[in-house]
């Protein structure tokens, strides 16, 4: 090492090349692509419909004779794997967050329940329950509520 | 063990249990997990005191 701390020559961005992404010239690279794919497109064939059609070509003619031919075959099954990057998606695993009382942090429970009261509050009983008062409410009643078994 | 729901609260959750199963479901699991959660530090906190 040449020294302690400070300055390294050679380091960071290159002078002269323009920094921030609200400076002109500056093209984010998937846009550069896709202008580049759309210009290929419109320009004539694309690259990928002509390797689409030469393995459907390749595939045909392997199969021409009645007969495969596995060296025509594997020709069109190489076109086949470059292209299938860009047609089949690759499944990936998506992550499911199931979310049960059991899982929650104390806060949201409570504020879970909190809202669960509000709706409960806000029910109206039928009105034989209604009239006949906290202390007239008959036990099964009470018992059903949480019972929890329906 | 009693219940910390009013009266008025059991009532209610005894008509919904009819009307709307689902919904009973829901607020009954949240309630037994609150008072899961209670009685747990409850115990926790009797080791500590003893």
């Amino acid at each position: 090492m040449a020294g302690w701390g400070g300055k390294r020559p050679g380091v960071g961005r290159k002078p002269g090349i323009p920094r921030g992404p609200g400076v002109p010239g500056r093209v984010k690279a998937r846009n550069r692509y896709r202008d580049l794919a759309e210009r290929a497109g419109t320009e004539g064939i694309s690259p990928l419909e002509l390797q689409l059609r030469t393995m459907r070509e390749l595939w045909s003619r392997a199969h021409a004779n009645g007969e495969m031919d596995i060296t025509l075959a594997e020709k069109a099954c190489q076109k086949a794997r470059d292209c299938a990057v860009f047609i089949h998606p690759k499944l990936s695993a998506i992550e499911a967050r199931i979310e049960t009382p059991l899982t929650m942090s104390d806060e949201l429970l409570v504020l879970r329940l909190e809202r669960a009261f509000d709706r409960l509050d806000r029910l109206r009983l039928p009105l034989l329950i209604e009239d006949a008062g906290d202390d007239a409410s008959p036990a099964e009643e009470v018992a059903d509520a949480v019972d929890v078994v329906p | 063990m009693p219940s910390t729901l009013s009266r008025e609260r059991l009532a209610k959750l005894a008509v919904l249990k009819r009307t709307d199963p689902q919904a009973w479901r829901e607020i009954v699991d949240l309630v037994l997990e609150v008072e899961r959660r209670d009685q747990r530090q409850e115990y926790e906190q009797s080791f500590l005191a003893s």
